[in-house]
């Protein structure tokens, strides 16, 4: 589903209310991304929408007692915890992923994309070769975030390759642009969100170029990155292409 | 730090320095800045959260997984968009989130309407007052044509899609979003000549 400007109106309301389905909302923001002509209706629809709970009756509906405390008490756990947990997140549209071996996502790896490109040792063992190879690309690392906090981007780049993120947080969707070199025979692309430094994946690209939507609660998360991987994908990644971090 | 009325019915709306202190205590890890904003907000939170999903058991968890969201987003937060608002669009959207997935069939609530808040004084007298923000934008809803009124009822305060709706409305979908941008429409230069 692709929209233009037109349709993009036409829905702009709904979208604002979070009255569209999946496929449907995935369309507008993917439009969005794109075009700025619909910035100040939607920041209006927004600014009524926002101010809509005002009319829930508070008096029919009193919050339990205990929830204050049980929220204070899970603020007390998380606090001084390990990192936010990032759970994985669902693509919006991926028939061929769909149609692919399910990637395994029980095993959480030792390390994270991050760490393997910042320090000289890595967690999985992979050799050397890979940080080097992977920083002599020229990999480089544009982290914006726009005035009003509520789209984070990012974006990287290397020959050949381009990938750029929008993460609108309010929708929690993320949508990638992204135009790589058709994989090896046997391989596929493979996106992953990294979080406290650790690769989750987010499924296995239905192909190698376009813009891609998915539904991922990336609260925590500080990178996207690209991975090549044999066809199914990969339980960790292998052999990292690109990473944009926030 | 001393809280206002979130929804402005005491003469006294949110401000901005208000939610400023909150979102950097927030950013500091700090525990009472969390159950300030839960006192501050978690009223109006779990009524709406309760109102959406219609069971109150669901609505504890969105309204707890809510805050801490709110928490873990503080460095990127912004004051002058307004805590309350931000705070809201989450609750909401998790809400629309688990009714969704829980599948809860359209057709069940055909014929309800919604409790909305009653309003708070029909002393005339105060009648002359300026209205605060609730009633603003009690006025601004009710202004509305009843076809614009129940499409916003259906699609914001019941979480259904536009699609549900129109099956239930018995109108295209189209027609649900036209009655829907016209509604914001008619609600936002309402309440701006209000102001």
């Amino acid at each position: 589903m692709n929209y233009g400007c037109q349709q993009t109106a036409e829905a702009l309301a709904a979208f604002a209310l979070n009255a569209l389905d999946a496929e449907e909302r995935s369309a507008v923001l993917e439009h969005l991304a794109d075009c700025r002509l619909h910035d100040a209706e939607l920041e209006e629809h927004r600014a009524v929408a926002g101010r809509l709970p005002l009319l829930v009756d508070t008096a029919a509906a009193i919050p339990p007692a205990g929830l204050r405390e049980n929220l204070l008490a899970a603020f007390d756990r998380e606090s001084t915890a390990s990192p936010v947990q990032a759970t994985a997140p669902e693509p919006i549209l991926a028939p061929a992923a769909e149609a692919a071996t399910p990637v395994p996502q029980a095993a959480r790896p030792r390390g994270g994309i991050l760490s393997i490109l910042r320090q000289p040792a890595f967690a999985y063992g992979i050799a050397a070769a890979l940080l080097i190879a992977v920083l002599g690309l020229g990999i480089w690392n544009v982290s914006l975030q726009d005035d009003e906090g509520n789209v984070l981007q990012a974006a990287a780049t290397a020959p050949g390759m381009s990938l750029e993120v929008e993460y609108f947080e309010d929708e929690h969707v993320a949508v990638l642009n992204l135009e790589m070199p058709p994989p090896p025979e046997g391989k596929v692309y493979q996106a992953w969100m990294i979080a406290d430094g650790k690769p989750v994946s987010m499924g296995v690209l239905a192909g190698n170029s376009g813009r891609m939507a998915f539904a991922a609660d990336m609260t925590g998360a500080t990178a996207i990155a690209i991975s090549q991987e044999p066809a199914g994908g990969s339980a960790t990644p292998t052999e990292v292409k690109l990473a944009a971090e926030f | 730090m001393n809280p206002p009325d979130p929804t402005g019915t005491n003469g006294r709306s949110v401000d901005e320095d208000f939610d400023r202190q909150l979102i950097e205590g927030l950013q500091r890890n700090d525990r009472d800045a969390l159950a300030t904003a839960y006192d501050t907000y978690g009223g109006l939170a779990f009524a709406l959260a309760s109102r959406v999903m219609g069971a109150s058991n669901d609505a504890e968890d969105v309204v707890q997984e809510s805050f801490l969201a709110l928490w873990r987003q503080a460095p990127r937060l912004d004051a002058r968009r307004g805590l309350r608002s931000y705070l809201m669009t989450i609750v909401h959207n998790k809400a629309v989130d688990r009714l969704r997935q829980k599948g809860r069939k359209p057709e069940a609530i055909l014929n309800e309407e919604a409790p909305f808040k009653a309003p708070d004084s029909d002393d005339p007298e105060l009648q002359a007052e300026k209205l605060s923000e609730t009633e603003e934008v009690r006025a601004a809803l009710t202004g509305l044509s009843s076809e614009q009124r129940r499409a916003v009822e259906l699609t914001y305060f019941q979480g259904l899609t536009i699609n549900d709706a129109a099956n239930i409305l018995n109108v295209p979908v189209g027609t649900v979003k036209s009655r829907l941008r016209l509604a914001l429409g008619h609600m936002r230069r309402r309440l701006e000549d209000a102001t």
